[in-house]
């Protein structure tokens, strides 16, 4: 370690306070960033996420901390408007620009490690796409599905937020309660078969014209936007990881998601899948 | 914590967003510009082009907790800050070495440390290496005076805070000179034979575009000169 008598303090968003940084299994750290949906250039708000996360993670290295930085990249599954209902945003640019949706998913994905490159950016350790984890992802629908979590309906699968909430605290991160997320989340959506307003989809039938398809149990279809850093999560920073860094605006809608997600298979059926590595 | 012991995660980190007048910066508010943009300054919202540094920069002189907001005034302060830092930086190794030190580097570094181990502050950080730029400027007059063990920790601060850990970079053009200084030859003379055929349309164009991204074109009696802004 280097020369500092004075230790590292991190402001934990679910504490709302500064705490010591002590790493679960020292002197490895996992941290995961949430990473780009790659159908646009990259822009100043792309870039300040991944230049403060570089920052971090090259101060963690200097401090001889050994870190597995893994970021994603959104290649399926993130709809118009960050909702449940509409087009992929991938899928769209691919029509509008009259290319396969690998090919624009690809196209971006080098023009966003070119810019970063450019911004001095350090590359992660592990980039993982969404559409190479489809199974990890439908296993993980599987899992909240038989933990009673989920239900499905015309092929879809949804996450039951209202059968959650009775059994978990809620939205710890952003401490906004239910009603303020039922009226916020009705602004952005309209008409849908979902049980409530609030629900978010962890696995889409796919319309006739969507390309981008996979099959599973409950349809041809695709994995929703938010299981993906779970399942992802899950496999590369282990089951437990020290860092989770994303965007503010992300709080309310994502991140609180991400903890429903993740929290029924913890507390209920620890997951601990044999690519599953543990710090 | 007690209560949350099954945390998938142990520290969450949010970084604020971006703004422009006001508003979040975004895809779906259609008030983004691109990083492509801003590089080559092409865009109705720039005034002129910013190099990645000066962006990486400007992203750091703000605490990542903090919102950012886009402007060219802000842009063109980070550009003049980051110059200054630079410049200095290099000036350290023109500092005379003394018997003995009038000011303290260690608490300069430590200082540093403090700012990164308190929620990663960057900005602390940056603040305090600007303390060590009025530092550089007053050893360079004889006011202030440094040994040469000190004059060492105070390069090796920069190196260690400024390159390796905020990964700012030194974007001194002399690193790429001979595609550059070719590129100019070429665009220079092109200029020369407009303004010799009484072309002042496409002279200026060319003055006018350099300027854009940041080449400023000065005529003298020995010919033109440029330089980078």
């Amino acid at each position: 370690m280097v020369e500092t008598d004075k230790r590292l303090q991190v402001f934990n968003t679910l504490t709302r306070q500064k705490e010591f940084f002590e790493p679960l299994n020292p002197p490895h750290v996992g941290m995961y960033v949430c990473g780009p949906t790659v159908y646009g250039d990259a822009h100043l708000g792309h870039a300040r996420p991944a230049v403060t996360f570089d920052m971090i993670y090259r101060y963690l290295n200097f401090l001889g901390y050994k870190t597995r930085y893994v970021r994603n990249i959104t290649d399926v599954g993130h709809l118009e408007n960050d909702a449940d209902e509409g087009e992929d945003k991938v899928e769209r640019k691919a029509r509008l620009e009259q290319l396969e949706p690998m090919e624009v998913a690809q196209y971006y994905s080098n023009r966003y490690h070119y810019n970063m490159d450019q911004l001095n950016v350090l590359r992660p350790s592990i980039e993982p796409l969404a559409s190479g984890h489809i199974i990890e992802q439908q296993e993980l629908v599987k899992k909240i599905l038989s933990n009673g979590y989920a239900y499905e309906i015309n092929g879809s699968v949804y996450f039951d937020v209202e059968k959650y909430s009775k059994n978990y605290p809620y939205g710890e991160l952003s401490g906004r309660k239910l009603e303020e997320m039922i009226a916020f989340t009705r602004a952005l959506e309209g008409k849908s078969e979902k049980r409530s307003p609030y629900d978010f989809a962890l696995w889409k039938k796919a319309q006739p014209t969507h390309i981008m398809r996979w099959p599973s149990t409950w349809s041809e279809g695709f994995p929703g936007w938010h299981p993906e850093c779970s399942a992802m999560g899950n496999k590369y920073r282990g089951k437990k990881s020290d860092i989770l860094g994303e965007g503010m605006d992300l709080i309310f809608h994502i991140t609180k998601q991400k903890l429903l997600k993740v929290w029924p298979l913890m507390a209920i059926n620890p997951l601990n899948t044999g690519y599953t590595t543990t710090w | 914590m007690a209560a949350y012991g099954n945390q998938p995660v142990k520290y969450w980190l949010h970084n604020n967003m971006v703004t422009i007048n006001g508003q979040k910066m975004g895809k779906s508010l259609g008030n983004f510009i691109t990083l492509d943009e801003i590089f080559s300054g092409n865009h109705p919202q720039l005034e002129k082009a910013y190099s990645p540094m000066i962006i990486r920069f400007f992203i750091l002189q703000a605490h990542y907790r903090s919102t950012l907001d886009f402007s060219n005034d802000a842009l063109q302060a980070a550009e003049k800050a980051f110059k200054r830092l630079i410049e200095a930086y290099h000036q350290i190794d023109k500092i005379p070495s003394s018997e003995a030190s009038s000011i303290n580097i260690h608490e300069l570094r430590q200082a540093c440390f403090d700012g990164m181990n308190d929620d990663f502050n960057s900005s602390i950080v940056l603040a305090n290496l600007f303390e060590a730029v009025k530092m550089i400027n007053l050893t360079l007059t004889g006011t202030e005076t440094l040994t040469h063990d000190d004059i060492e920790l105070l390069k090796l601060t920069f190196n260690d805070f400024l390159f390796q850990i905020l990964g700012l970079a030194d974007e001194n053009p002399s690193d790429n000179s001979n595609l550059v200084n070719e590129l100019m030859n070429l665009l220079l003379e092109l200029r020369q034979e407009a303004r010799d055929r009484k072309d002042w349309a496409t002279s200026d164009r060319i003055r006018e575009r350099l300027l854009k991204m940041g080449i400023e074109v000065k005529d003298s009696k020995d010919g033109p000169t440029w330089k980078i802004l």
